[in-house]
């Protein structure tokens, strides 16, 4: 084999030039701490860590909404504890009041019962971070008004039954907010089906009892009739038991899906809630069809109420008893008996979202502490191997260079 | 015989040896010359003088001066420069294209995406913010404008290639134009009967470094002039020669005779690889690129639409993104004026989040070809860096066949300075025995004339 001078310094520049890039790729993981700085690096590598890397980001944001989503929460709690204690203290008077020895000077129990709204009213509309805890999604109106001169807590919003939702992992939403209308309003739900093949014209009704606000009894008649094929109008009567009308009213246009059957619009509006007033009886709830079905199977009509009347007005009914000289009913203080159970159950619901959320936020901060791991093992460098490989590569080189010296200017020339 | 074919005979060997030494001279002062190819001196004896039954040599001459080069090897060469500078141009084009992504970092387009989405996400928790509507604005804009990044690095770098392949092509031209004179000089000198050793080496040089540029076909005739052919057209011989252009045609690149009859099958050398990341490879990662922005801002936009803003009166039917053209994802101008606009109301309320939490959902839905945008966004990436690396090994793999018959080639014509100093000490004692033979016959012719 002949071995011209050229072959050598080519062979040796090869060799000089790979070293030198094996190099530079050590020092460049090195110093950026990462064995993929660019997807060609390792291309199956940087499809993952790009993935986990989305993922983290993913878990960051769910972890700061279960945290904002538990602030608020809290809060709620707080407010609703606080409700609480204030509905102890009225029902501890309501119990002294009917004690013998308590026969005259209520209005000083009205003042207190009336101090009692304030506090309540008050407590339903706090506030956290600017929002209202209790307004649903009209979060940025004060839900609730006492108004004194016509003696009446009023709803700014109809929206108060809004439910906030947030998302807490992929594909998982969890509501966060107690609604003003879940804790304060008296909410019918209806519930079960109409049938779809009942035919233009057709009535499907169903008779409930509703509650005024000062406890008394009423009769309600819900009539729906099909107008055209999955549209109804309701017509509703409020009686009082004697068979007296106390309202009449028809509400138009109420669609159903006709795939689904589910509920969709009230005059082309989703909001499948009716407002139901009656200041004289001081008849004050909400029919919520929500949850109304449309089949093609026989007429089944139910429907619940969540509480007899709302708290405030209740406690007006009460107050103005009292300022009447009157001792409150028994009925009247068993709707604060029962709202004082109603806050109870919504505590502990509230209590049970809270836990979730913490349990999730645990999930996402072990499932982050798990893909960081994942992406660590992916992307970061073994420093003691990457500096071992360094020193072998210098090794190399220093060799390479050393033989290039005595190798290279050598030839025949320098012994003549 | 007479005394006087000793001094005939010792000067046509100092003369033959004076030559050998200076194809030598030559040699060595061209030992660090790529493109020589070390030459021989052929030493032949003179015709011999026959004397009756006997046959006396005349002395010795040099015959030819000859080229030491293996033209199997050569051939060899052209075709691994082709594979070689068209694997190494993709690479190094796809590598531009691969740092336009920026990943895997924050400032890809991955996690712009997702924090694109999840800003929405965050949004959802206090629809009536402005810093969060602010916030997601923003990072619809740093969105927006990594997008045109990308898609116009790529378009530009698509521009790139264009102009490099002009002056690609100019290179083509010029080398053609050299190897035109030289084949000429060659045969002129092949006329003559005239050694064109250097000639050769030059031309031979010059056809290496065109098959680095593009595929060519090479035919060397009786006379040493090589007819050579670019991408199956006739490119040059010893009479003739054809200059080449790109043509630019609608969206795609050609290389064509210069008066565009012809159109050159171009399929190695790094035209080629300029070629074919013009025409088929980079628009292919446009249209995907597109694609996916494309969905991005029709998903966005038709969930968007249905929500309403909760400015006075309430909006709807109002885009999040205006357009996107020539890689510039628009955001709707009145949301940029008034973050109020977005619209993430479902029901009209100030609170209402349920459009945002819809939004933010399309990060992991299957938006595009069955799959969410960061998976179609990853495959892109991916096939950008799985070809880095294909091209990548495919030239270190002809790489390393061509340092191998560039060694064989050195190993063959390469002067070795050993060698020729060898050859130089031989040439030196015969040139030293010449002038002794010189001295002797001189002194025999002396000897002679004092016997007279």
């Amino acid at each position: 084999m002949r071995v011209p001078d050229s072959l050598l310094q080519t062979s040796f520049l090869n060799t000089y030039n790979k070293s030198k890039a094996t190099l530079a790729d050590i020092q460049t993981k090195l110093t950026t701490q990462s064995k993929v700085n660019k997807p060609s690096d390792n291309p199956l590598s940087n499809a993952r860590i790009m993935r986990m890397q989305d993922q983290l980001t993913g878990i960051d944001t769910y972890k700061n909404n279960v945290s904002y989503a538990s602030s608020i929460l809290n809060d709620s709690i707080l407010s609703m504890e606080s409700m609480q204690n204030e509905v102890q203290n009225i029902l501890v008077e309501l119990t002294q009041l009917n004690s013998a020895i308590v026969n005259d000077d209520l209005s000083s129990f009205a003042e207190s019962v009336d101090a009692s709204i304030e506090i309540l009213v008050d407590l339903a509309n706090s506030d956290f971070n600017g929002q209202y805890s209790f307004g649903g999604t009209e979060s940025q109106q004060k839900p609730f008004y006492y108004d004194k001169t016509n003696n009446v807590v009023v709803n700014n919003s109809e929206y108060i039954g809004g439910e906030k939702v947030v998302k807490i992992s992929s594909g998982i939403t969890q509501k966060f907010n107690i609604t003003g209308k879940e804790l304060f309003q008296s909410v019918y739900k209806q519930t079960g089906n109409l049938n779809s093949e009942a035919g233009v014209g057709v009535a499907q009704t169903e008779t409930t009892k509703i509650y005024g606000a000062d406890a008394k009894e009423y009769n309600l008649d819900l009539t729906y009739t099909m107008t055209e094929s999955n549209t109804y109008e309701l017509n509703y009567v409020i009686s009082d038991l004697d068979g007296n009308v106390i309202d009449d009213q028809t509400v138009e246009d109420i669609k159903f899906n006709a795939d689904t059957g589910s509920f969709e619009s009230i005059g082309g509006e989703k909001f499948g809630e009716i407002q139901i007033k009656n200041s004289a009886s001081k008849i004050d709830f909400v029919l919520d069809v929500n949850s109304l079905k449309e089949k093609d199977s026989s007429e089944s009509l139910n429907g619940s109420l969540s509480q007899k009347a709302d708290i405030f007005n209740s406690l007006i009914s009460i107050k103005e008893q009292l300022l009447n000289g009157e001792k409150p009913s028994s009925d009247l203080t068993a709707i604060v008996s029962d709202f004082n159970q109603h806050i109870l159950n919504k505590l502990s619901a509230a209590g049970g979202i809270s836990n979730k959320l913490q349990s999730q936020e645990e999930i996402l901060t072990n499932k982050e502490m798990e893909i960081s791991e994942l992406l660590s093992l992916e992307k970061d460098v073994d420093v003691a191997k990457a500096l071992l490989d360094l020193e072998s590569a210098q090794y190399t080189l220093d060799i390479s260079y050393q033989i290039s010296s005595m190798i290279l200017p050598k030839s025949l020339m320098d012994f003549f | 015989m007479a005394l006087n074919s000793v001094f005939s005979i010792a000067k046509s060997s100092l003369f033959a040896h004076q030559q050998a030494l200076a194809v030598t001279s030559a040699n060595l002062a061209n030992a660090n010359n790529p493109a020589y190819s070390r030459q021989k001196a052929m030493f032949g004896t003179l015709s011999p003088d026959y004397r009756g039954s006997f046959t006396f040599g005349t002395g010795v001459a040099v015959q030819d001066v000859i080229r030491i080069r293996n033209s199997v090897t050569d051939n060899q060469i052209r075709e691994n420069n082709q594979n070689y500078y068209d694997s190494e141009k993709r690479a190094t084009v796809l590598s531009q294209v691969e740092s336009l992504f920026s990943e895997p970092s924050e400032y890809g387009l991955s996690n712009l995406m997702t924090k694109f989405f999840n800003s929405w996400d965050e949004l959802a928790l206090d629809p009536s913010s402005l810093s969060l509507r602010t916030s997601v604005v923003q990072s619809g804009q740093m969105l927006s404008e990594k997008v045109e990044n990308i898609r116009t690095g790529i378009s530009n770098t698509k521009l790139d290639l264009r102009a490099e392949s002009q002056n690609v092509t100019q290179s083509v031209n010029t080398i053609i134009k050299q190897i035109y004179t030289i084949n000429k000089q060659i045969y002129d000198a092949s006329v003559v009967d005239s050694s064109a050793n250097d000639l050769i080496d030059t031309r031979d040089s010059l056809l290496e470094e065109l098959s680095t540029y593009v595929n060519i076909n090479v035919n060397i005739d009786e006379n040493n002039v090589a007819n050579v052919s670019v991408g199956g057209i006739f490119a040059v011989d010893g009479l003739h020669y054809n200059e080449f252009k790109v043509d630019y045609d609608g969206d795609q690149l050609n290389l064509t005779t210069e008066d565009g009859e012809a159109k050159g099958l171009i399929t190695g050398g790094s035209l080629n690889a300029l070629l074919d990341m013009h025409n088929k490879e980079l628009p292919e990662k446009l249209q995907k690129l597109d694609e996916l922005v494309t969905s991005l801002m029709n998903n966005v936009n038709e969930i968007h639409s249905n929500g309403f803003t909760v400015t006075d009166p309430a909006e709807t039917g109002i885009n999040f993104f205006s357009s996107y053209e020539d890689g510039k994802l628009e955001i709707n101008q009145d949301i940029l004026d008034d973050p109020f606009m977005l619209a993430i109301s479902e029901d009209g309320t100030a609170g209402d989040n349920a459009i945002a939490l819809k939004l933010a959902e399309l990060n992991d839905s299957k938006l595009l070809n069955n799959k969410s945008l960061n998976e179609n966004y990853s495959e892109l990436v991916s096939s950008v860096a799985n070809e880095i690396n294909l091209q990548t090994q495919n030239a270190e793999s002809y790489g390393m066949v061509l340092n191998q018959l560039e060694q064989t080639k050195m190993e063959y014509s390469g002067v070795s300075t050993d060698e020729e100093m060898i050859n130089v000490m031989k040439y030196q004692r015969s040139y030293d025995a010449a002038a002794k033979l010189i001295t002797v016959a001189d002194e025999l012719m002396q000897t002679l004339l004092t016997l007279v």
